[in-house]
């Protein structure tokens, strides 16, 4: 059985892990408020850019490589998933999202992933090309630049002829779900009229670039999005595991009260029976 | 570009927004000096109708008397009528500019300079020596 000693141990130690999963708790609410701030202010730039590009839909050739529809024969698949843990089951749900469209693709393409914890959970089924670790701590546009450049170069390299993507998309927060999209190519934009423009370079390399940025949006949008949906769920499990903490120091602070009113019950029964037996020994 | 006393009265009006946040928007201005990929453009008021890209570089912003300048790395830009939008990757007012980082980069790809003879890694290196050139001088005004 155990002594009082063990309970007000016990006790300490969950209410130390309170303590850290209260901070871990703030910390994830502090970053989700960043990146949703980032979701904010990305809204504008990437409507002002759909608009450059609308303007400039009849001078995108027909067959321009990343638009358009594609044979899929060698698709990429790139992973967003986290790089830390205790976050409830968003890594979880991200690698076995990624896990079914591996099967279904019966292991014929590549794999880049994003995060540690799907480099950790998918390098078992199978080989993984490139990782990107550490991204979601300073998460700025440079990263989605970075990662683009490799979707790029390889699509260009003819090293695969499509990408699909598998991240977690956000609703709000308590509702995420991991989902794959076809990313590369890109659906046709409508075309608006257009001014007169005098270009600067000449137009075929502005619209060149502008796709490519288009796509390097499309990354950083993806990129928050995960991280906004990472952040709210360690924000819940957080919680919830500080209510549990809570919880069971309430049950080990019952049960060290019961044991010591025993204790001190038979203790009072020890004098009292002692007092009994005195007071027989003197008549 | 020509620059005429008389079109001056007429103000631009900029927008600068990077994928992360909004520099400003709506400013206005006599006159804007763009960095695009091929050198800078200056543009005043009835310019007519750009587009294209921003390489990297300082943008120039004059109302009046005032001055003011901004670092920018690649992006796109579009004047329609009055109205400049300046959507760039990257952008930086010159206080936001880490003086010491720059200077740790434009060592390191002074050493690469000296030492590599990959023209991949040669030209890299050259373009990121520029950059921290060109956002040194912004820094330290």
């Amino acid at each position: 059985m155990r002594n009082l000693q063990d309970y007000r141990r016990r006790i300490r130690a969950v209410k130390d892990l309170i303590q850290v999963t209260k901070a871990m708790k703030t910390v994830s609410a502090a970053r989700l408020r960043r990146t949703q701030n980032k979701v904010i202010n990305f809204k504008p730039y990437a409507t002002r850019i759909k608009y450059m590009l609308s303007n400039l839909a009849s001078a995108i050739p027909d067959a321009h490589p990343l638009l358009g529809e594609t044979k899929e024969e060698k698709p990429l698949l790139l992973v967003i998933s986290a790089d830390k843990g205790l976050c409830g089951p968003f890594n979880y749900n991200v690698i076995k999202e990624a896990e079914r469209f591996i099967k279904e693709k019966e292991g014929n393409f590549r794999l880049i992933v994003v995060g540690r914890k799907g480099e950790e959970g998918l390098k078992r089924v199978h080989p993984i090309e490139k990782v990107y670790k550490n991204i979601f701590v300073k998460l700025n546009f440079s990263h989605a630049m970075e990662i683009t450049k490799t979707l790029i170069d390889g699509f260009y390299k003819n090293q695969w002829d499509s990408v699909f993507i598998t991240y977690t998309q956000f609703f709000c927060v308590g509702r995420y779900s991991p989902v794959t999209e076809r990313f590369v190519p890109i659906e046709k934009v409508e075309e608006e009229e257009m001014e007169e423009y005098i270009f600067e370079p000449e137009i075929k390399l502005v619209v060149e670039e502008l796709i490519k940025h288009y796509i390097e949006l499309e990354v950083w949008r993806i990129l928050l999005e995960s991280s906004t949906a990472e952040n709210a769920a360690r924000m819940i499990a957080m919680d919830q595991a500080t209510r549990n903490a809570q919880d069971m120091v309430r049950n080990l602070t019952l049960e060290m009260n019961k044991l010591r009113q025993e204790k001190i019950t038979k203790e009072l029964l020890d004098i009292v029976t002692a007092i009994e037996a005195m007071k027989k020994s003197r008549t | 570009m020509g620059r005429s006393k008389e079109r001056e009265e007429k103000g631009l009006k900029i927008d600068l927004l990077t994928p992360e946040r909004k520099l400003f928007l709506e400013k206005e201005a006599d006159y804007v000096e763009v960095p695009t990929q091929a050198g800078y453009i200056g543009i005043l008021s009835h310019h007519l109708p750009v587009m294209g890209l921003l390489g990297i570089g300082i943008l120039e912003i004059k109302k009046g008397e005032q001055n003011e300048r901004y670092a920018i790395e690649e992006g796109f830009f579009q004047l329609e009528g009055e109205k400049l939008t300046l959507l760039c990757k990257l952008a930086w007012r010159p206080e936001e500019l880490k003086i010491k980082e720059l200077e740790k980069q434009k060592r390191e790809a002074f050493e690469i300079l000296k030492t590599s003879d990959n023209p991949e890694e040669v030209e890299e290196a050259s373009k990121k020596y520029t950059r921290a050139s060109i956002f040194l001088s912004l820094a330290r005004g």
